[in-house]
């Protein structure tokens, strides 16, 4: 298993389901890095706070299925640069890796590089896999990535849940405005 | 609500649902009073576009009265009259700050999915399809606009909607499709399309200073509208070869730059039959770049080959070498529709332009599935629909 992100366009099929969940085999290795238009040390303060790393690490459906599942001990190698992170021994996951911080250039913002090894525990894989509605780690870990940068550029995280369409004939919804 | 929603390959329905609230706290929630339908919009119609789903609320030409507002917006209030651009913006990502708005970082909630298709995503769009993110359009009596202090115009009191409208899309995108041709004094821009879009874009040529406009379609009815523009047309049916006719109008040097204001419908050729499946469309070149490859063919040395016309997937048989013998120039891409809503909006106040003039339809929500089919089976009589909401 290779920690590349694929430069080849994926086998790609109709629905949006399928474009984002197929993953044949869940990689153990992740490694992602995203340019964040804000400030080394805003971005540094954030993500070295514990929760909002395990948020990064670890999609909200997990944590609302069972949130003792993964528990982090976290540890700044050198502020504004390099965080490195562990689960403890409670944790049914184990995963660890390092956050590397660094300036773009020309000051086009803050890189932040995630690479994390996980180990699944045998048994546990497919039931794991499943809490992601069958997402691999990581494209999780890009999904969460791109979230914490919008959060941190535009201080809220786009989303369209919630919205209507013709799909919610069933139970019409109640005039507001 | 009343919204007018995609159930399928050429089948739009009207449908009750529930009405937008306020998701985030940059939204704003829009009383739409005008909507327009688009040739974007076909391709949706015509199952082009991958990743539709069934109920989806369609539309991207849209305007209305603001009637709530998020915590965090600014800007925008309740009651402000505003014209939504069909692409959605943060403001705040580094290619805002370019006012590069339609390849926003932050506002496609399925940006994976784009990322594994293009390599990177661009800014969700409304009404187009959950590769874009799936928000919902505003062919509809609401709908919710993020960032709104960054994707709206407001628009003074007094101005009739018909006016400003295609603020929201096609005048931003038949201009940028003139300014990416880069015109000096004297130029010859030749354009495909004589649709809403290719009309915009000679206006906009000549605003910019084109000396000549050469404009390619079939449709005698848009040809003509083409015409009183100032256009020279060609009626691609009438021709034996547009290129040689092209070559031949030109001086045999060839247009100074080329739009492409038809995309991925192209006529005229034998088309591959429509395949539904997404892996097709973008892995077996069902997009068909007739359009583009004549355009390429006709462009003169050194010239700018512009494409305001949207292309989804891979192309066949594009004569790249010419491209590269000629050195040549492509532009293209969604527009960039924010940086040009205002300065436009002003020529249009100073009454130098009246876009209103390529509508051609004016009806209600409930005649929406019809509208669609005329649009797509009768162009030369129906160029463009405005949609009355409220
Ligand atoms: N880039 C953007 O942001 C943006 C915005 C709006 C629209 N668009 C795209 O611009 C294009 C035009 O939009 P529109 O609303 O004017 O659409 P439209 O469907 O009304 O017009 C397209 C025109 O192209 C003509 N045509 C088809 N084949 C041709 C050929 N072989 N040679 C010459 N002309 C040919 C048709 O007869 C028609 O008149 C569409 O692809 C649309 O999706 C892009
Ligand atoms: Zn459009
Ligand atoms: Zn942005």
């Amino acid at each position: 298993m290779t920690p590349t992100i694929s430069s080849s366009l994926p086998d790609l099929s109709l629905s949006e389901d399928e474009l984002l969940s197929p993953m044949l085999e869940p990689k153990t290795k992740s490694r992602y890095s995203i340019t964040i238009n804000r400030p080394i040390d805003e971005v540094f303060i954030f993500i070295s706070n514990l929760r909002n790393l395990t948020d990064v690490l670890v999609s909200a459906e997990l944590r609302v299925h069972d949130h003792s599942r993964l528990e982090i001990d976290l540890k700044v190698e050198r502020a504004n640069e390099r965080i490195s992170f562990r689960s403890t021994e409670k944790s049914d996951v184990e995963v660890h890796g390092e956050i590397g911080l660094a300036h773009a250039p020309a000051d086009r913002g803050t890189v932040i590089a995630l690479e994390a090894d996980y180990t699944l525990p045998g048994g546990k894989l497919q039931e794991w896999l499943g809490l992601f509605s069958g997402q691999d780690p990581d494209t999780v870990m890009q999904i969460q990535l791109k979230r914490l940068k919008s959060f941190l550029e535009t201080g809220e995280i786009p989303t369209t849940a919630g919205q209507p369409s013709g799909r919610d004939e069933e139970q019409p919804g109640t005039t507001v405005h | 609500m009343k919204a007018l929603c995609w159930e399928g390959k050429e089948s739009v329905a009207v449908h009750n649902t529930g009405e937008p609230r306020i998701l985030n706290p940059s939204d704003a929630i829009v009383k739409v009073t005008t909507a327009a339908i688009c040739g974007s919009d076909l391709h949706l119609y015509d199952g082009y576009i991958p990743t539709m789903k069934k109920g989806d609320i369609l539309g991207h030409e849209t305007m209305g009265e603001v009637v709530e507002i998020g915590a965090n917006v600014k800007k925008v209030r309740v009651g402000d009259r505003i014209v939504i651009p069909f692409d959605i913006a943060c403001g705040k990502c580094h290619f805002c700050e370019q006012e590069q708005f339609s390849i926003c970082d932050n506002t496609n909630p399925n940006a994976v999915m784009a990322d594994k298709l293009y390599g990177y995503s661009g800014a969700g769009l409304f009404g187009y399809s959950h590769l874009y993110g799936g928000y919902a359009g505003g062919q509809a009596e609401y709908i919710r606009v993020p960032h709104v202090d960054t994707n709206s115009l407001v628009i003074p009191p007094g101005v009739p909607d018909e006016q400003v409208l295609f603020l929201s899309d096609i005048f931003p995108t038949g201009y940028m499709a003139a300014e990416n041709c880069g015109i000096q004094r004297g130029d010859t821009v030749a354009i495909w399309g004589a649709g809403p879009v290719g009309q915009m874009a000679i206006l906009s040529a000549f605003m910019l200073g084109a000396e000549r406009v050469l404009v390619v379609d079939h449709f005698p009815g848009r040809l003509k509208m083409a015409r009183d523009l100032g256009a020279e047309t060609i009626n691609f049916e009438d021709v034996e070869d547009v290129l040689d006719e092209i070559k031949f109008r030109t001086g045999g040097r060839g247009p100074d730059a080329c739009i492409d204001a038809v995309g991925l419908e192209a006529h005229g050729t034998s088309a591959p039959a429509v395949l539904d499946r997404a892996k097709a469309a973008l892995f077996l070149a069902t997009d068909r770049p007739n359009v583009l490859r004549q355009a390429i063919q006709a462009c003169r040395k050194g010239g700018v080959v512009s494409v305001p016309g949207v292309y989804a997937g891979a192309l066949d048989k594009i004569p790249f070498g010419a491209a590269f013998a000629k050195g040549l120039t492509f532009k293209m891409g969604q527009t960039h529709t924010q940086r040009y809503m205002q300065p436009l909006l002003q020529r249009i106040l100073e009454d130098e332009i009246d876009p209103s003039f390529v509508i051609t339809h004016r009806i209600g929500l409930d005649e929406g599935p019809e509208a669609y089919r005329l649009f797509s089976e009768n162009k030369d009589e129906c160029i463009k629909v405005v949609i009355k909401m409220h």
